[in-house]
């Protein structure tokens, strides 16, 4: 009896020792329980500026990042819609102003403002600082971008072109810059949603399990959401499922226009359209 | 067939005939008033009764925890929040919560073994058959390693799960958790 306590305790530890060695296998596919609901799932992306003076609380700034991510029920398609920051539209508790101002009253009052704007429903919305923007790529191990032109805001300028990784401050100055490219926001807006959609290529290209869990774990210590952290885990694991070339990217389409001294867009027809078309089963067209 | 289980059968009601034959004519004498119990000296003392043996009832699985990693989620130094802002504070780790999330998790891959290993199908919420262990395959060893994300509280964990079933053979799965009673499964490998 103390002999097979004996090797059962041996067996236990070199068991355990194995996966202290880090040889634990790769499993390369999930499934994710239960199924989903067949519901298209929309969330907010939202950057925040932290207001000037840059006031450390996210919640006290503009969302100058602007995404609305649907993806599909089975989760097999997924569209990023980039809306300018300086859309012209009726906030939420607050009367018309740019889209933008919609943080000042937090996540809550960006997804209410969505709702009203664009006739939509959303699930959910996380919201990242510059700071805590930089702090996640690092932690993700820098994104990789085609670069098509050299980039410059603020210092970590993008000097060079062609495909690179880019560490945490330069996928910064890529995801604001509006005026070294052409384009100025609405080209400031793709390059968000290229950001977001080369991140998610490269969970999949990388599924190992602890991988995805810290992809998980970045984007908790990185946000503020209404989401739960078993949503966000079970989030991590369905975009797994999501083939990246059946990831769209497409920009809410707007003029620059002048609502007094200020700039603005104003949002064209076909921007309600795309969104509405988008909500209905995460793709466009 | 037939033929030789009539042969049989007859040789048998021969035989018992002439055991009848024999026990009238050459008994011995009776050592006991007979009267009493007419039949009793005339049959074989009865047999003790032999129970069946039973089956050997499968042992309990008793998985052994490995190493179990604790991960803090919250937003401190992340630059989320500037230094000094309430939301950069840690959030106190809720260590009973953490302590039952882990035993619920290893109470549920125990029995999930254990199901198998007496002939079900296993008992975690997976949709799809999770095959470790079965009848005719018990488990010596199963080890747990854990590793549990927690913002004051559990949030997910997930469980590399290592058996070694008594014929050698090893099976080894990959399971997210979420808390709940029992523990919901979010993800399995496959």
């Amino acid at each position: 009896m103390r002999a097979a306590r004996a090797r059962r305790l041996v067996a236990a530890l070199a068991a355990a020792t194995l996966l202290l060695a880090g040889s634990a296998v790769a499993v390369e596919r999930y499934t994710v329980l239960p199924g989903g609901d067949g519901e298209v799932l929309t969330l907010l992306l939202l950057g925040s500026d932290e207001g000037p003076p840059r006031s450390t609380d996210i919640t006290a700034g503009r969302a100058d990042g602007f995404q609305i991510l649907f993806v599909s029920g089975d989760r097999q398609h997924a569209t990023f819609v980039s809306v300018p920051r300086d859309s012209w539209v009726s906030v939420a508790g607050s009367g018309n102003g740019r889209i933008n101002n919609c943080l000042l009253g937090g996540g809550e009052r960006c997804m209410a403002t969505v709702e009203q704007v664009f006739g939509i429903e959303v699930d959910g919305y996380l919201a990242t600082s510059m700071d805590a923007f930089k702090s996640a790529v690092d932690a993700f191990g820098g994104v990789t971008i085609d670069v098509a032109v050299p980039v410059s805001h603020g210092g970590a300028d993008i000097t060079t072109t062609g495909v690179q990784e880019l560490t945490g401050s330069q996928t910064l100055t890529y995801g604001r810059d509006r005026k070294t490219r052409a384009g100025g926001d609405f080209t400031r807006s793709r390059s968000q949603a290229e950001i977001l959609a080369t991140a998610h290529q490269a969970v999949v290209a990388d599924p190992a399990p602890d991988r995805i869990l810290d992809t998980v774990s970045i984007l908790r210590r990185h946000t503020v959401t209404d989401l739960t952290g078993p949503q966000l885990a079970r989030l991590g694991f369905e975009a797994l499922r999501l083939p990246p070339e059946n990831v769209q990217r497409v920009l809410a389409e707007g003029v620059d226009a002048w609502v007094g001294r200020a700039a603005v867009v104003k949002l064209r027809d076909s921007a309600y359209a795309t969104i509405k078309d988008a909500a209905d089963d995460a793709q466009v067209g | 067939m037939l033929a030789s289980v009539s042969i049989a059968g007859a040789a048998f009601a021969i035989l018992g005939i002439a055991i009848g034959l024999t026990s009238d004519d050459e008994g011995p004498p009776p050592v006991a008033d007979v009267s009493a119990t007419p039949t009793a000296s005339a049959e074989p003392p009865p047999r003790p009764v032999v129970e069946p043996e039973p089956e050997p009832e499968p042992e309990p699985v008793s998985a052994v925890l490995g190493e179990v990693v604790v991960e803090d989620l919250s937003a401190t130094s992340t630059g989320l929040y500037g230094s000094g802002h309430p939301g950069d504070g840690a959030v106190p780790t809720d260590q009973p919560a953490v302590d039952a999330f882990r035993d619920a998790i290893v109470a549920a891959v125990d029995a999930h073994l254990l199901d198998q290993q007496q002939g079900g199908d296993g008992t975690l919420a997976t949709d799809a058959a999770l095959p470790l262990a079965d009848a005719d395959r018990p488990v010596g060893t199963a080890t747990i390693a854990l590793r549990i994300g927690v913002r004051g509280t559990p949030e997910w964990a997930r469980a590399n799960v290592d058996v070694t079933l008594l014929d050698g053979a090893t099976e080894h799965t990959e399971l997210v958790f979420a808390p709940g009673e029992p523990p919901q499964v979010l993800a399995v490998s496959r």
